[in-house]
């Protein structure tokens, strides 16, 4: 039994297959079968075309036809038999060279000639000759890449970790688990795989030698349990499991397309946290009454160039043509130099969670909030659209931010551009002094949305993802739940809306206290809505508001918890 | 073989999206299909070709296309590049 952090909820049993993403080099030998060697590498040329459509249609779905060029100009390079194909395949016939090698050789020198002229532009093309023939060699390497899983049956995918354009060329049909190295709760993978309904592990230091490739492993992505090779008891024990959620997916499924209410006919609001447009269509279907948050970052990371404001605009309109009548929040940018973003050159900082990240970039770099906000107001005359400001501590950066949107409006009207004009603007409490001041916030800003995690951490000092500390991040300590009561209530006084779109909104302990606390819409990973909706309809609002007084007044941690373990919220 | 001068209109030249409009377009033919551009010629259905050609704004370049359909490859080529290859 191995011990890792669960980071998506479910049960797997499968064979494992390794997802190695680390460059292979290309083998300096000669061959002797040549017609075997010319289809090994048309058989890598292939996949490598399919790999660059699939990216070209993912980036199309998510991003928009600009930024599918990239791609379509991968494509014709691929699809150049006079200067690539042609001549890499001759390198293979006449002088026996091994794939690889004819590849790594007739490429650099395609990718010389470009290095040598003077055009950006060119250059450009230069790295993606360098990118497509690093890929051939990979896939000639017989590296197993995201989309190359050579399986009948779904399987348990292991990697050191899983970057975003990984992400984008898995296919998901052939995933059963997720098991990483590095990757804690809020990474990329943790949302991809919770999104995609996939169990996953990660914290495993030495993941390949800790799991064996075409190994049977059996995972649990609630408990971070991992075995290989289970006994017959133990599988049968996580069978078990499996089938009691999958009975409890059967329950939730009648409440797809009723409305949110508690037992005693309070209305409540299930929206959904997104993360790029193609999740948009997910989370609608699996029954989500809004989106309460549409993270932008997708956007700006994972490339070279700062996305346009037309791009931007394709994103944003996309989702909310999607939602037709459903209100959409999109949270403006909100990263920062500890994740991957090439396109903005962010210095390596020693305190990231405490530095120059989110609206501190924003305010500093105003063309590059300039961009998006305009791409925000064009996009609103295209559906219910609410935008919202990240990581505010004080009232004058609100005030900024919202003048710099002002600006926006002037300089769409200035070019004649139509835009929404009255756009809802709210903020995250995420930030302690926020949320202590929530009630002087309340009378300028248009609504609330409570971020937990981030302000479980900022109010109790803890890093989450610092395995010597996480088990002290609680969301029941008491003074976290002191300073949600605080913003609901002062929403409610000032008459705003309040949401709540961290990870507490969906976990099945909190929702009652939640409930009782006043909070009307929870917004969360669309896999939890129908659960969620099923517990809310089998609780009181009055019973979980009695409780919620009794609870706010307790010292510690575990009183409350062990009071929401033990209570009863039925009517 | 059938063959017509055209000039090309693009701001940055035969390059970028124009190019491989272009590309696409003679791909489509069955003809062998080449540009020449001042003494040189190049391999029109080969996009590497075309941008090592470094076509600027304002080139005039003679379409040559050899088989059966060098006519329409050739008029076809001519039309596209006098509209601008998509752009503006």
């Amino acid at each position: 039994m191995i011990y890792g952090t669960g980071i998506s909820e479910g049960i797997a049993i499968a064979k494992t297959a390794y997802l190695n993403i680390e460059k292979a080099q290309a083998v300096h030998k000669h061959i002797t079968d040549v017609s075997d060697e010319v289809e090994r590498f048309r058989y890598a040329y292939v996949r490598t075309c399919e790999e660059t459509e699939a990216l070209k249609k993912n980036a199309l779905e998510n991003f928009g036809e600009e930024a599918a060029e990239i791609f379509d100009a991968h494509l014709g390079i691929l699809q150049d038999a006079y200067s690539i194909k042609q001549p890499i395949e001759d390198l293979i016939t006449q002088d026996r060279k091994d794939a690889s090698w004819a590849v790594e050789e007739h490429m650099a020198a395609v990718r010389a000639m470009f290095d040598a002229m003077d055009d950006s532009y060119m250059k450009e093309r230069a790295n993606d000759i360098g990118d497509l023939a690093q890929r051939m060699i990979d896939l000639l390497a017989s590296r197993n890449t995201a989309n190359c899983i050579r399986s009948d049956e779904p399987v348990i995918l292991v990697a050191k970790e899983l970057t975003p354009s990984e992400t984008a060329k898995l296919d998901f049909n052939k995933i059963a688990g997720i098991i990483t190295q590095t990757g804690g709760k809020t990474s990329h993978v943790a949302i991809m795989a919770r999104m995609a309904n996939i169990p996953a592990v990660s914290n495993l230091p030495d993941v390949f030698s800790a799991i064996p490739e075409y190994a049977r492993v059996g995972m649990d992505g609630t408990s971070g349990e991992i075995v290989i090779e289970p006994d017959a008891a133990t599988e049968n024990a996580l069978c078990e499991k499996k089938l009691r959620l999958q009975q409890q997916a059967a329950v939730d499924e009648q409440f797809r397309n009723r409305p949110t209410a508690t037992a005693d006919a309070r209305e409540l609001k299930l929206y959904a946290n997104i993360g790029n447009p193609a999740d948009a269509k997910t989370a609608f279907a699996a029954g989500a009454e809004g989106v309460g948050l549409f993270r932008s970052e997708f956007l700006y990371m994972d490339r070279t160039s700062l996305p346009t404001e037309d791009e931007q605009f394709n994103a944003y309109r996309k989702v909310l043509e999607l939602a037709g009548s459903r209100q959409v929040t999109v949270r403006t940018l909100d990263i920062g130099g500890d994740k991957d973003l090439p396109a903005m050159h962010l210095e390596k900082e020693e305190n990231p969670f405490l530095g120059y990240r989110a609206i501190r970039i924003c305010l500093s770099e105003i063309e590059i909030f300039l961009t998006q906000l305009r791409a925000l107001l064009r996009a609103g005359l295209h559906g219910n659209l609410r935008i919202m400001f990240p990581m505010i501590s004080s009232l004058e950066e609100f005030r900024k931010a919202k003048r710099i949107l002002d600006e926006a409006k002037q300089s769409l009207r200035r070019d004649g551009i139509p835009f929404q004009e009255n756009i809802p603007v709210g903020m995250m409490i995420e930030i302690p002094s926020a949320a202590i001041m929530a009630g002087t916030f309340a009378k300028e800003v248009d609504f609330f949305s409570i971020g937990t995690n981030d302000l479980i951490q900022y109010t109790t000092a803890v890093d989450r993802g610092n395995p010597k500390v996480a088990d002290l991040y609680n969301g029941c300590n008491p003074a976290v739940l002191q300073l949600i009561a605080n913003t609901i209530q002062a929403a409610e006084e000032h008459h705003i809306s309040c949401s709540m779109c961290g990870e507490m909104a969906s976990d099945p302990l909190m929702i009652p206290l939640l409930t009782g606390m006043g909070l009307r819409t929870f917004s969360m990973n669309p896999a939890k809505i129908l659960h969620s909706r099923y517990l809310l309809s089998q609780i009181s609002f009055q019973k979980c508001a009695e409780q919620a007084k009794k609870l706010l007044n307790m010292g510690t941690a575990e009183e409350i918890r062990n009071e929401l373990e033990s209570n009863e919220f039925r009517p | 073989m059938y063959q017509n001068k055209v000039t090309v209109r693009n701001r940055s030249g035969l390059h970028a999206r124009p190019a491989n409009q272009f590309v696409k377009t003679a791909a489509s033919f069955k003809s062998e299909i080449l540009i020449e551009s001042g003494e040189k010629r190049y391999n029109a259905k080969s996009i590497i070709s075309i941008l090592q050609a470094c076509i600027q704004c304002g080139t005039e370049i003679t379409i040559i296309a050899n088989g059966e359909d060098e006519q329409a490859a050739v008029e076809s080529l001519c039309a596209a590049v006098s509209s601008g290859l998509g752009e503006e």
